[in-house]
């Protein structure tokens, strides 16, 4: 790596070094078929596909630690201080043990994530459609980012099997998708939600009620939402699909072994037979000790930025760049939907703050390649309700439209409920430029390099958000409203992140191939959004675990050719 | 092991609602509220009878910012609207009648930006989470688990005209597709 200094270099060499020497004084190393590291979105599907069949011994480590559905915000009247702490999706501002640094300064979005058994699903909104089938061949039809080595048709059952395990709502006869089988029943639009549907129809505008992973009635042993809101504060009733109480159920009495608070801080390889393969994995258990297990293949699955974290910091003398790095690809192309939010305020009480935060409508109007734009591919307005008190008031002082004193009330009530929100969730095209890097002016709990992110918007995506903000505009004042807010990029949203470490059929420009494995350690998987070609513009978890369960499935079925050289010697 | 293993008996349980505390601050702490308090919060926030708000002292913002470790931040605050106070009316804040006390705190929006902006937040944050505001604003059921609220059924009237448009997805035709999966 050019940015890398030479003492780096000796540092990071020294450190695998010692996991090396520390391996070799183990005498009791334990022995899996698999080791998946990482329990959220893609590492809970895998576990469960991979432990079907209940012939595999599979163990998963995760570095965070499970959080407690009992204490989650939504049972406690003072909710909304939790958004800053535990349920905080900026891990700088959390900073729970698990947590690493993130340099976001050279960035102009900044990420978030979650780090705990179940991951980032614990805190997302549970907004859940499906990429579309243009999304999957970019250049061919746009001539910009890259095709990617399969289809939407390839990932058409994996969609079906992953909705059902996720408990999805949505309504059928979407004309901005092919057809769905079935789907739970929608969730509620509420009054806001039909008011922007109205705005929407004045326009002649698409619009769908939200894809949700949210159970709206009885599914999969979980019991229905009851409009809590805070989604994004963890699920106090489980009715969100968060994969600790989808998959991992299963999972579980599959026979899955999940070992929390474990960090895995190197993935060992040597050569065998000619071939390099993966030995098994370093991590450091809660109690600070090193432990070496040994895997017949090790999946990955550590998140857009987890997974090239990891896979920088496992270097050794075959990979000296990081792990898979051959081609300076991983990190880079780093994808993150910058998002425009545009918010409007209506006379009338519509109830705004009601419901799922993050699941009403969605409208898929600009999503596709239009010639009369100034730009390629698209965007989706994904309508939020509004907010709740304490960011209701903060926000509108903060804007100088909230006064204190006697007229605070007055105008505090034409605000609150009174209004709704549109997000603009713009397609990222890959850049090399737009990355992350091991950071080692900052590490974490154990020692292990934080990340810094380089990102810049590209004036494809400017052009977008500023498309999508006027559009979005249009939109509260046909639905009668007036624009409160209006701005893009908003910075702290970096929840999808996609890209870093991508696949294809050309070793020397992808890291794995269209099953997400390693084109340079065949018995090393990938299997979250990292290996994303390109971003679609739409919330990633349906498509990243439906790529999961294609890629495990592959897996699975040529599991004993592709463990057979790591487990003859 | 020293780590934790789950397993299919210890999974997560949806529990019922954890009954916390949150209005009471310790003890000690309350004997520090002085009368100041009470008008600072009391000018910022007073009661509004017709929309049946309490005051935010009333509310317990006070107790609030003593529990959650902001005393430092009052003193600094309200020192800098001393400051305020003296400079343009050559008296002390207390003295001065509500509206221009509510100007000595907006002039402080603007000298004393960050101070101001963190002092405010903490006082809104106090004040929308008491149960008798939360309870007042009619903002759906508090806390909202368990009992959760309703939302009406979908109009599916609104949906025809989205129907009537037909398909508006980019066909990929075969042709087009980059690769065959084998």
């Amino acid at each position: 790596m050019a940015e890398m200094s030479s003492d780096l270099m000796q540092r990071t060499q020294q450190q695998a070094n010692s996991m090396t020497q520390s391996s070799a004084k183990s005498s009791a190393n334990e022995s899996f078929d698999i080791v998946i590291i990482g329990s959220g979105a893609s590492g809970a599907a895998a576990a469960w596909r991979l432990s079907r069949s209940g012939k595999l011994r599979i163990l998963c480590l995760e570095q965070g630690e499970r959080a407690d559905p009992s204490s989650y915000p939504s049972t406690r009247i003072d909710w909304e201080l939790d958004r800053e702490q535990f349920a905080s999706s900026d891990p700088n501002q959390r900073r729970n043990k698990a947590d690493y640094p993130i340099d976001c300064s050279q960035s102009a979005v900044s990420l978030a994530n979650f780090n705990g058994f179940g991951g980032s699903t614990i805190l997302y909104s549970g907004h859940f459609p499906r990429f579309h089938p243009s999304d999957f061949a970019t250049q061919t039809l746009d001539q910009v980012g890259d095709d990617w080595p399969l289809s939407y048709d390839d990932l058409l059952p994996y969609f079906t099997e992953n909705e059902q395990m996720m408990g999805v709502a949505g309504l059928v006869g979407d004309p901005a998708y092919p057809s769905y089988d079935s789907l739970l029943p929608p969730i509620p639009l509420g009054d806001g939600g039909e008011t922007l549907a109205r705005g929407f129809n004045q326009l002649g505008w698409h619009w769908w009620p939200s894809y949700a992973a949210i159970n709206t009635k009885q599914h999969g042993g979980r019991a229905p939402c009851i409009n809590l809101g805070p989604c994004n504060t963890g699920c106090a009733q489980g009715a969100k699909g968060s994969v600790d109480v989808t998959y991992w159920p299963q999972a579980l009495r599959q026979g899955v072994i999940v070992r929390t608070g474990c960090q895995v801080v190197h993935i060992e390889t040597d050569k065998i037979h000619d071939t390099e393969q993966a030995r098994g994995v370093w991590y450091v258990a809660a109690d600070g000790n090193k432990h070496f297990v040994s895997a017949r293949v090790v999946v990955l699955a550590a998140s857009g930025i987890g997974t090239p974290r990891l896979l920088l910091q496992s270097r050794s003398k075959r990979f000296p760049n990081g792990l898979l790095n051959d081609h300076d690809l991983v990190g880079r192309n780093l994808m993150v939907h910058p998002l425009a939010y545009v918010e409007g305020v209506f006379t009338e009480n519509i109830n705004g703050s009601l419901g799922p935060q993050g699941c009403c409508i969605l409208s898929q109007e600009f999503y596709e390649t239009k010639p009369e734009h100034d730009f390629v591919r698209g965007y989706t307005m994904q309508v939020l309700r509004g907010s709740p008190p304490v960011e209701t008031a903060i926000k509108n002082m903060l804007l100088s439209r909230l006064p204190f004193g006697s007229s605070h009330h007055q105008q505090f009530a034409s605000l609150f409920n009174h209004s709704m929100g549109i997000a603009v969730i713009t397609e990222d095209l890959p850049e090399r430029h737009n990355r992350v890097m091991l950071d080692w002016q900052h590490c974490d709990a154990n020692g292990m390099p934080g990340l810094v992110c380089q990102y810049q918007l590209s004036a494809n995506t400017k052009a977008m958000l500023k498309h999508g903000i006027e559009r979005s505009k249009e939109v509260i004042l046909a639905a009668g409203g007036k624009v409160s807010t209006a701005f893009g990029p908003v910075r702290h949203t970096g929840w999808h992140l996609m890209g870093t470490a991508r696949m294809g059929d050309d070793p020397t420009d992808s890291v794995v191939n269209r099953y997400g494995q390693a084109h340079a350690v065949p018995n090393l998987f990938i299997v979250d959004s990292s290996i994303f070609v390109t971003s679609g513009a739409v919330n990633p978890v349906a498509t990243a675990q439906a790529l999961t369960l294609h890629c495990c499935d592959y897996l699975e079925r040529n599991f004993s050719r592709l463990a057979g050289d790591a487990y003859a010697e | 092991m020293p780590n934790k293993e789950v397993t299919p008996t210890n999974t997560p349980t949806m529990s019922e609602s954890l009954e916390h505390d949150h209005t009471q601050p310790p003890v000690d702490a309350i004997q520090e509220i002085s009368p100041l308090w009470q008008q600072m919060l009391d000018t910022l926030l007073p009661g509004d009878a017709e929309l049946g708000m309490p005051s935010a002292f009333s509310a317990g913002v006070a107790q609030f910012l003593l529990r959650q470790g902001h005393k430092s931040l009052f003193d600094e605050f309200l020192a800098a609207i001393e400051t305020i106070a003296n400079q343009k009316h050559q008296t002390t804040w207390l003295s001065l009648d509500t509206n221009k006390r509510l100007e000595c705190i907006e002039r402080s929006r603007r000298s004393h930006f960050q101070l101001a902006s963190q002092f405010l937040s903490q006082v809104l944050r106090g004040y929308y989470t008491t149960p008798a505001v939360q309870i007042s604003l009619n903002a759906g059921v508090v806390p909202p688990f368990p009992q959760g609220n309703q939302l009406a059924e979908i109009n599916w009237d609104l949906l025809e005209p989205v129907y009537e448009r037909g398909p508006i997805y980019r066909e990929v035709k075969m042709a087009q597709r980059p690769f065959k999966t084998p």
